[in-house]
């Protein structure tokens, strides 16, 4: 059995995946992890999903691996050291994830702990995405550059297809993001350094000329933390629609509610500029894999730009699309471009690269740069 | 009824790092005299030059140009020169191309006292263009006072732009109440290589998918356009959207631009400010912010090549997004020094772009040295133009339609 | 970022309110300061901070660690040692020295709400509850030439949790007391028609000190200045006979423009005027001076003075504290207390370090012991602060929201 560990600071959410029963995995989820209060009420938690069995490993999903976690990372005492050097890069997420993990670390002292991380496979993106066009003492300095989002899926997205194959990899999920892949290598990915470049989520803006924000600020006096706060928490769909609901209420009131509707109409354009972006940097396109837990909810945006798109080569499969398979194609056996639905979940993938890893650990070991 | 008295007019259109000029004789479009200062206040491996053309007699003058007041002063001399020796090089009014009316201005403006106060107004909306504009209108109705002056908005064209183009996924609020959607710039030079393009190949500009990549020295800018109106432009609600550029950074996370601000403890301003005036090309290669130096380098020096790919991939990524939203294009247009002015630029840009229709002809686009050429392989669907855009002429056009409009006695 | 404040905020409240019943029902007095103070210390212990230390003077000080070597913030409330009967008879206009336990509660928990979110701070964040003793700032003194005399330098500013009805307060008037003394034999014309005894010969120097005090100057933000005569002591009943001593004790409120040395000589020189006629006497003006004994048992001699200060509000770290709580819902602005002194005299009027004030609760209803806080007020305060701090000295996290990972 494999433990699967997602902490996003607010919620804990536990799988317990073994290795015959492939379907729903006994699951539980702390909506508030304020009440994992100490070792013993997280392993009371644990006990109810794994009952007596005990786990073969631990697989922690971390949202950040600078530039030093280029793969899988076991956990040791010198892991925590390194992950707790990135704090300055995401400050107010690495040093709660560390907390958790060392919560993990305590109960299960004998037990492999693995961190996957959501950035390592953008470590191999090319440099003229990678580098933002700043003066590069500004990047010696602080760091900064792309390190992309959603790295566990595309990267599974990426084992689906031939790997000599151009493939725009789609993930939607509270983040929406587009990463053109070839030979298992990253090109292009829509999210950069933060949410606030790439695709508009929920309540986040998505691409926006970052004049705007200078021009807020010096004429109309926002402070740094005041245009942040609204780019990142009042912006996206619950900006351009006033309306604060779920995407998926969001997503009902399509073709009922104008300001909905052109909330999707943004939604679909940033979307399209990342193919673009993406089939650029293929130089064409041969795949289209979508995944992410939010691909029921969408699948009529997702219809809209496979139709928008299809005079590329696609021949799409008209909906309602097979919910079962879990890889299904939805464009037909002539369609030039095939397009594939991933509906692996992501504790399924990560409990999956966990048996990989077991398997193999030096897949998995640290190359320092 | 009408006079056909001819109108000499001094065309004015500063880039960022450039000042070019031209009077062009109305209304039947004789080029009097043209020229350009060039690398205007730019740190450059070259001296800036004003290069001067009268009757199609070349000048050229070394000189420094720290600024744009310096130059049009210069360009003054240059002019009062000539007139001394020929009449008709005189000039009746001026022309001025203005980047970023805002919401204050929507067509081409005759200027007074109001109206110069209005423009200052807009100053903020784009710290850079504007000011230098709005100095050298000012510098001109205080040293020629008798002289009438006209603004063409680079803007215009862009009205046309669909919500969902021109909407940032922004509180509407905030959108509303500060005015902020996609503005688009270069106007002016998209709506004049279209309206060519489509006399050169003998189409309707009201059934034709274009792609202008306006690539300049000064800035870069991508534009959509469907039956003859734009419908996207790279640039934004200012001109710091889009492409890498000269000095401009593009398309950037705002979150790692609030980090660096944070980080280095610069007021807005001055992350402004390096954003605008230190990034893009100038930023990554260092020595220089003119691609053309840039390609010269790449041979022998990694940060060119890095700088190269990275101003290729981000036109290229607008190229592929407006053939996608435009269902592939009929016509890809290159102007301005760059796009005019590189094939290894264009063939670069244009490499494995087959898929969406664009085919380059290597030999042609080799052997391409100026003027109007169609550099597309016979299997193109894309007719892949090179077109040098005159924007003085466009604006010379708008100023005397204006000028007539406002005077028809004259 | 300031959702997940909220939220860690709520899970500390259960612990807040029990913290905060505790210390309202302790019965403070300067016998039982120690275990005050080994009261909060347990409750920065409950809280996880980094280190807790309790200095000779009494101050307790704890730290919680940033990340960097950045610059600190110091956040200091005050413990007051007197009795309640005492605090109504002592101190300025007989009532400044209220106790604020409210402010020890709120700097306490601010540091368990930074603590409990992880959020990294650059520098340390060093909370000090520093005892006040007889109305002298020795304690805040002490804390400067001890535990942050190595640090002194890397001060990015300090907060006062003192009431300030939630603004953020810049400045007060000074106080200080001093005392009139007049010595030698009089002349026997002196006076004749008031008698001529001890009492009537300090009548005139009263007399002129009352009309002194009607045309005192003002400062725009601090008030006007203020004089009241504490206390009249005399030795010896018949002045024309012996050398005898009077001494007038000054209570007085000043500002900035006016010198602790401008105030002695002037005071000086109205007795010196009043008894311009007497040949044999001597006059001073001295600043009255304490004998203070810490609960800790550490003795000093203290002059009876607090500085006026009065920081601009333009200063950065005035100017980001204030911003961080109107951006974040508090309806906040900039303020001056009118009637308590604080720590701000020494670590603003002395040091020049950046100092603010930040608490809850007006300084009126405090001092008239209308103490009607809540625990919610208190919680509030305790926000406030930690985004105070967060400003100044955290680690930022742009463009990531907690809601959308």
């Amino acid at each position: 059995m494999i433990l699967v560990v997602d902490y996003n600071l607010k919620e804990l959410k536990l799988w317990a995946y073994n290795a015959k029963a492939a379907e729903s995995p006994p699951s539980f989820f702390i909506k508030n992890a304020e009440e994992v209060k100490d070792d013993e009420a997280l392993r009371k938690y644990i006990l109810s999903i794994a009952g007596n069995d005990k786990p073969k490993a631990i697989a922690f999903r971390v949202l950040f691996g600078g530039d030093y976690f280029n793969k899988p990372a076991m956990v040791d005492p010198e892991f925590f050291e390194r992950l707790g050097k990135l704090t300055d890069f995401f400050p107010f997420y690495i040093p709660s994830a560390l907390d958790m993990l060392k919560k993990f670390r305590n109960i299960f002292r004998s037990i492999p702990l693995i961190v996957f991380f959501e950035t390592s496979f953008f470590l191999k993106l090319p440099d003229e995405e990678k580098y933002y066009a700043l003066p590069l003492e500004y990047y010696k300095n602080s760091k900064i550059k792309k390190f992309g989002f959603h790295g566990i899926f595309h990267e599974a997205n990426a084992g689906i297809v031939f790997s000599g194959s151009k493939t725009i990899s789609m993930v939607f999920d509270k983040q929406t993001t587009v990463c053109a892949i070839h030979n298992k290598s990253p090109l292009s990915i829509s999210l950069g350094y933060t949410p606030l470049e790439g695709i508009m989520s929920g309540k986040a803006c998505g691409d926006l000329d970052p004049g705007i924000a200078f021009y807020l600020m010096n004429v109309h006096n926002f402070s740094i933390y005041e245009i942040d706060e609204m780019l990142k928490n009042k912006s996206g769909f619950a900006g351009l629609t006033g309306y604060d609901i779920e995407l998926k209420d969001m997503i009902k009131l399509r073709g009922k509610d104008a300001k909905v509707d052109l909330a999707f109409d943004v939604y679909e354009a940033q979307i399209m500029k990342y193919i673009g972006e993406g089939i650029s940097a293929l130089g064409g396109l041969d795949n289209i894999v979508i995944a992410g837990s939010n691909i029921d909810m969408v699948t009529p945006i997702i219809y809209s730009i496979i139709k928008k798109i299809s005079f590329l080569g696609i021949n799409s499969v008209r909906l309602p699309w097979d919910r079962d398979k879990e890889v299904g194609s939805i464009a037909s056996e002539e369609s030039k471009i095939k397009v594939y639905l991933n509906r692996k979940s992501l504790p399924a993938i990560i409990s999956h690269n966990s048996e990989v890893f077991l398997r193999d650990k030096s897949l998995c070991n640290l190359q320092v740069d | 009824m009408k006079s056909k008295r001819q109108i000499n007019i001094l065309v004015l259109n500063c880039g960022s790092s450039s000042l070019k000029y031209k009077i062009i004789r109305m209304p039947d479009g004789v080029e009097i005299v043209r020229g350009e200062a060039e690398r205007v206040g730019t740190k450059s491996q070259e001296t800036p030059v004003i290069t001067h053309f009268v009757f199609g007699k070349k000048i050229v003058v070394e000189t420094s140009l720290a600024d744009h007041s310096a130059a049009l002063k210069k360009v003054l001399e240059l002019i009062t020169g000539d007139v001394k020796k020929n009449k008709d090089v005189r000039f009746d009014i001026f022309a001025h191309r203005y980047v970023h009316p805002g919401t204050f201005f929507t067509k081409t403006t005759k200027v007074d006292k109001v109206v110069l106060r209005k423009l200052k107004e807009t100053l903020p909306l784009a710290a850079i263009h504007n000011p230098i504009i709005y100095k050298l209108i000012e510098f001109c109705s205080r040293e020629y006072a008798k002289i009438g002056q006209f603004v063409v908005f680079d803007t215009a064209f862009h009205k046309t732009i669909p919500p969902e183009f021109a909407t940032y996924a922004l509180p509407l609020k905030v959108m509303k109440k500060y005015h902020i959607r996609k503005i688009g710039f270069h106007g002016i030079s998209h709506k004049y290589v279209m309206e060519e393009a489509c006399k050169f190949l003998d189409k309707d500009k009201s059934f034709q998918k274009i792609i202008s990549c306006h690539l300049g020295t000064g800035g870069s800018s991508i534009c959509a356009i469907s039956n003859g109106k734009s419908i996207n432009n790279s640039m934004g609600f200012t001109p710091l959207e889009g492409l890498m550029m000269n000095t401009r950074c593009g398309d950037i996370d705002p979150g790692a631009v609030f980090y660096i601000m944070f980080k280095e403890r610069f007021s807005s301003e001055e992350t402004e400010s390096i954003l605008n005036n230190k990034s893009g090309i100038l930023g990554i290669f260092n020595s220089s912010s003119d691609l053309r130096d840039v390609i010269k380098n790449m041979g022998k020096d990694s940060h060119a090549k890095m700088t190269f790919n990275m101003y290729v991939r981000r036109v290229r990524t607008y190229i592929a997004f407006y053939a996608l939203i435009l269902k592939k294009s009929d016509i890809l247009i290159f102007t301005d020094s760059l796009g005019t002015g590189s094939d290894i630029l264009r063939e670069s840009i244009c490499k494995d772009m087959g898929f969406l229709g664009i085919d380059l002809d290597g030999e042609k686009n080799k052997k391409y040295k100026n003027g109007i050429s169609d550099l597309s392989s016979p299997v193109s669907e894309t007719k892949v133009l090179v077109i040098p855009t005159d924007e003085e002429n466009m604006i010379a056009k708008e100023a005397y339609k204006e000028l007539i409009k406002n005077d028809p006695g004259c | 970022m300031n959702k997940l404040i909220n939220a860690k905020a709520k899970g500390l409240k259960p612990s807040l309110i029990k913290f905060y019943k505790r210390v309202e029902s302790f019965n403070l007095n300067s016998a039982n300061t120690g275990e005050f103070t080994d009261l909060v210390a347990a409750e920065m212990k409950e809280s996880s901070f980094d280190k807790i230390t309790k200095d000779k003077a009494g101050n307790l000080i704890g730290v919680i660690k940033g990340y960097g070597n950045k610059d600190a913030v110091v956040v200091v409330s005050h413990i007051d040692t007197r009795t309640p009967n005492q605090q109504k008879l002592e101190g300025f206009d007989g009532n400044g020295m209220a106790g604020f336990k409210s402010g020890i509660i709120s700097s306490v928990y601010a540091g368990a709400l930074i603590k409990k979110t992880l959020l990294p701070l650059d520098g340390d964040l060093i909370i000090c509850c520093v005892p006040r003793v007889e109305a002298c700032d020795f304690g805040i003194q002490y804390l400067f030439d001890d535990f942050l005399k190595a640090r002194i330098k890397k001060i990015k500013g300090v907060i006062l949790c003192e009431p300030t009805g939630f603004n953020i307060n810049l400045g007060h008037k000074g106080r200080m007391e001093y005392e009139i003394v007049v010595k030698g034999r009089l002349n026997r014309n002196f006076l004749e028609n008031r008698g001529i005894n001890m009492l009537g010969t300090m009548f005139p120097l009263i007399n002129e000190l009352e009309k002194v005090s009607k045309e005192l100057p003002s400062d725009f933000n601090l008030g006007r200045s203020a004089l009241r005569i504490k206390d009249v002591r005399y030795s010896g009943y018949q002045p024309q006979d012996a050398v005898s001593e009077f001494r007038i004790v000054v209570d007085r409120a000043f500002i900035p423009e006016e010198s602790e040395s401008f105030i002695l000589n002037k005071a000086k020189t109205i007795a010196k005027t009043v008894y311009r006629q007497e040949s044999d006497i001597t006059v001073n003006a001295l600043m009255a001076k304490e004998r203070v004994r810490t609960y800790t048992g550490l003795e000093s001699v203290s002059e009876k003075e607090f500085k006026p200060w009065s920081m601009e509000s333009h200063q950065p770290f005035a100017l980001e504290s204030l911003k961080t709580l109107t951006e974040n819902g508090f309806n906040s602005n900039f303020g001056y207390w009118k009637k308590i002194v604080t720590e701000g005299s020494y670590t603003y009027g002395q040091l020049k370090i950046p100092t603010i004030g930040f608490g809850v609760g007006l300084e009126d209803a405090m001092t008239a012991g209308q103490d009607v806080l809540t625990a919610d007020k208190v919680e509030k305060a305790a926000y406030g602060t930690a985004l105070i701090v967060l400003r100044n000295i955290g680690m930022p996290t742009f463009g990531w929201s907690s809601d959308e990972i």
